[in-house]
């Protein structure tokens, strides 16, 4: 274990320099903040040159670099061109609302999920079980604006049930929640589904049985462990990108997210929130894979990492 | 069968729970906060709650420029001048201004204005501000807007010099945008704390800003300005402009700004008002004279406008709202407009005509650039014109420019990159002059749009003369030039629109995309 463990650290390191590198590149290649910072007019050179001198943008590139690699280590990114506040502060200001919403979000799918799923597998050949697939598949393929604007102009404004747009008490969650959950939801529920009709045939169950198990005791004890493996990496995966990609519901909700925060920062060229940002939403992805992979251990035994 | 069900109830409890443990701490994070302030004593604060796009970076006045920036910003903060609604310049900080010589603008300032933390407002920090705007090591975005300033001179407690690097008669209007900041308070706190803890003369004082969140401003009791009729302003950033429709619907916010035209008629009959107006900014299609293609003939220019039907854009594209545009990009509203240009009738007949007599009676393929987003409808607006080139024959394609493109489009990067076509709506506003707008066309300008010396003669004109008339008049001949080169097809003023709770009255919508709230009540 703490060998798999230090090797996941070394693997962190690896893959958040190997990011931020790339991100470096790109950022440098796609445009100007300068630009972005002074408007769309055509500003004198004088100041334009200027700006650029008192931010370093007129190194050469490779000094540029070795100097951001320096604040990496020390975890300081500058400040925000548009704020000029400190970059990774802003974006850990962002971050505990993002966790938020996507912990909700996975909790509502989890323990919504799993019920289902088993119900869609036990009874297989039932309208229950049909009308579960067609109700996940739908679920599956509604783009996330549509559920979201459909879910506030029905529970929001026509019933007034929840606030519309905005953070700041449990009501305000409610509806964002749903709406970044729903692709999950669909996902899981058919792979659990899936997951559980292939155990479900196989024998040590049919001797569960035999040996006088009951059905709650057969599904969970039994069945359960044996196809959660791919359920955890799917949670895993979707936890990552849930929590750095879930921009059209932070935008259609004014929910105070780092995916919104990102994107605007992408848009006005403020590289080092954009680099701050990526690096934080690296490390959190490197991170929860890393727990799915110590929950294969427990999960299944014979697994190991020699 | 029996279990599975009892999970869902369980699994369906645990989610009440959940969201109810989660204490609602999002939204809540780091805010910076300012002094704060007794409201009124009788019932609860009048809370005043606005919703817009964009973004609202520093509670700065000088680290943004612009809507939505502005709308906090002139709450909190004052300029020597201001603009009336109907778009005259009045006295604000300064009483009174003149030209002394002709590079020196002397602005007699208003006695008894004091800053809300009780500091005197004096000609010093009228120094102080433009000290700091003019230096570029501060990195602030309004540095590039007084490019023409070459220094402040205190005169007395109350007269102060602004001196320009040439003649400037702008510069009365241009003072407007440069928001005041108090000298003492600023050399004690310096730059960082000031922006965490602004200090005006305005009639509202800063609150709390949580970036992309929320700005909260609160009534100031002593301003000049008076009393605004609010207690508290909070403006929330929201995105999605379905999004802020339907939090004025159920009365999350009272004013929804920028709002399009497509859920207007929903919003007027759940009750809401619907406060419109023209900005100074037109869209218009550039059409290019000097690349090596088939518009480089005058006859072709002509063609491509009087192919398109500006009238008929503003009624099915933009839904009635916004204004046709007279054959140039200034609008009535604008300094120097022409009332003797209008528009080139619409005649497809006669753009086919001139197509052949061009030599291209078959049309002929070209590529028109928009910007998607920046404005509302504008990649809709570029389709259509598409649409009514294609009927005479010009197979204009449509190709959408993301925001850095569109930027390196307007300051004249990758200039050999650029369409032939390029839809943009240039700002007269919000000083309502045509020197911004039309400085796109002298042959100095970096996009190199168009190469015509005698107006380049008279645009260099208005820049250094201070009389008012030549102006005007140097304004009017030089869109007559571009009408008559046929170089612009001007469509129309844009809207912009605000939706309003039925309950609040004293919303205006004014030409330079300000939004004032002394006078809003709730």
């Amino acid at each position: 274990m703490r060998e798999l463990l230090l090797r996941r650290l070394l693997t962190l390191l690896l893959v958040v320099w190997g990011i931020c590198t790339i991100l470096f590149l790109l950022l440098r290649v796609s445009g100007d903040p300068v630009t972005a910072l002074l408007g769309a007019d055509n500003p004198s050179p004088e100041v334009e040159a200027a700006i650029r001198k008192a931010y370093g943008l007129d190194q050469p590139l490779h000094i540029q670099y070795v100097r951001f690699l320096g604040g990496v280590a020390t975890l300081d990114f500058g400040e925000s061109f548009q704020t000029k506040k400190d970059a990774m502060g802003l974006v850990l200001e962002r971050i505990p609302a993002s966790l938020q919403l996507t912990v909700a979000a996975m909790l509502f799918s989890i323990t919504v999920a799993l019920p289902i799923g088993v119900i869609a597998a036990t009874q297989r050949r039932s309208p229950a079980s049909a009308g579960i697939m067609a109700v996940g598949l739908l679920g599956q393929s509604t783009p996330t604006f549509a559920l979201g604007l459909l879910l506030i102009f029905f529970l929001a404004v026509k019933f007034g049930w929840f606030p519309a747009v905005g953070a700041g008490s449990p009501r305000h969650l409610v509806l964002p929640a749903l709406t970044l959950a729903g692709p999950l939801l669909a996902k899981l529920v058919r792979l659990i589904r899936n997951g559980l009709l292939e155990v479900l045939g196989q024998d040590y169950i049919r001797t569960a049985h035999a040996k006088g198990a009951g059905f709650s005791r057969v599904i969970w004890r039994h069945a359960m462990r044996n196809m959660l493996i791919p359920v955890v990496t799917l949670i895993g995966l979707e936890f990552s990108y849930m929590l750095g990609g879930a921009v059209i519901v932070e935008s259609i909700f004014a929910w105070p997210g780092v995916g919104r925060q990102l994107l605007n920062a992408v848009t006005a060229r403020d590289y080092n929130v954009v680099q701050a940002s990526v690096f934080v939403i690296a490390c959190i992805a490197v991170l929860a894979n890393t727990l799915v992979d110590v929950a294969y251990r427990y999960l299944d035994p014979r697994i190991s990492y020699d | 069968m029996k279990r599975a069900l009892h999970s869902v109830a369980i699994a369906l409890s645990l989610l009440l729970l959940v969201t109810g443990c989660t204490a609602g701490t999002a939204g809540n994070s780091e805010p910076v906060k300012g002094p704060s302030s007794e409201t009124q004593s009788s019932g609860s604060p009048k809370l005043l709650k606005i919703a817009i796009g964009g973004t609202l970076p520093a509670a700065d006045p000088h680290m943004a420029y612009g809507f939505p920036a502005n709308l906090p910003h002139f709450a909190m903060f004052d300029a020597l001048t201001r603009f009336t609604d109907t778009g005259e310049l009045e006295s604000a900080l300064a009483t009174e201004w003149k030209s002394v010589d002709p590079t020196t603008w002397r602005f007699t300032l208003r006695k008894g204005v004091k800053f809300h933390n009780g500091e005197d407002f004096r000609a010093n920090s009228v120094k102080a501000t433009i000290d700091r705007v003019l230096d570029a090591n501060n990195k602030l975005t309004i540095t590039s807007r007084v490019g023409n300033v070459k220094e402040a001179r205190v005169v007395d407690e109350y007269t102060v010099d602004i001196i320009t690097k040439g003649p400037d008669a702008l510069l009365p209007k241009v003072m407007s945008v440069v928001l005041i900041i108090p000298a003492t308070y600023y050399s004690q706190v310096g730059a960082q704390k000031f922006t965490d803890n602004p200090v005006g003369t305005g009639a509202f004082k800063f609150k709390e800003l949580v970036v992309g969140d929320h700005f909260s401003l609160v009534a100031a009791e002593d301003s000049w300005r008076g009393r605004p009729r609010v207690d508290q302003v909070e403006i929330k950033i929201v995105p999605d402009a379905s999004s802020r429709s339907a939090a004025l619907k159920t009365g999350d916010v009272d004013i929804a700004h920028n709002l399009p035209t497509d859920q207007l008629e929903d919003l007027k009959k759940s009750g809401a008002q619907v406060v419109t107006t023209v900005l100074g900014r037109t869209a218009t299609i550039f059409v290019d004279p000097l690349k090596d293609t088939p518009l480089k003939d005058k006859r072709v220019r002509q063609a491509v406008l009087h192919a398109v039907d500006t009238e008929s854009i503003v009624k099915t594209v933009m839904g009635g709202y916004g204004r046709a545009a007279a054959g140039q990009i200034l609008g009535p509203d604008g300094f120097g407009y022409n009332p003797n240009v209008k528009a080139y009738p619409y005649d497809p007949a006669k753009a086919k005509a001139l197509l052949k007599e061009a030599g291209f009676p078959n049309g002929f393929p070209i590529k028109l650039e928009t910007p998607v987003g920046v404005n509302v409808n504008d990649k809709e607006t570029a389709e259509a014109v598409a649409g009514f080139l294609l009927a005479v024959g010009i197979n204009a394609q449509v190709s959408p420019l993301e925001y850095a493109g569109f930027l390196d489009r307007t300051s004249g990067r990758n200039v050999d990159g650029r369409a032939p076509l390029f839809l943009y709506g240039p700002d007269y506003l919000p000083l309502m002059d045509g020197d911004f707008p039309l400085s796109f066309f002298a042959s100095s300008h970096p996009s190199k749009r168009y190469n015509n010396p005698q107006f380049d003669k008279l645009f260099l004109e208005t820049r250094s003369t201070l009389d008012i008339q030549k102006r005007k008049e140097n304004f009017q001949a030089i869109q007559a030039m571009l009408h008559e080169d046929a170089v612009i097809l001007p469509l129309y003023q844009m809207p912009l629109i605000l939706g309003v709770n039925k309950n609040i009255t004293g919303v205006v919508a004014r030409p330079d995309q300000t939004l004032w709230l002394d006078k809003v009540g709730k």
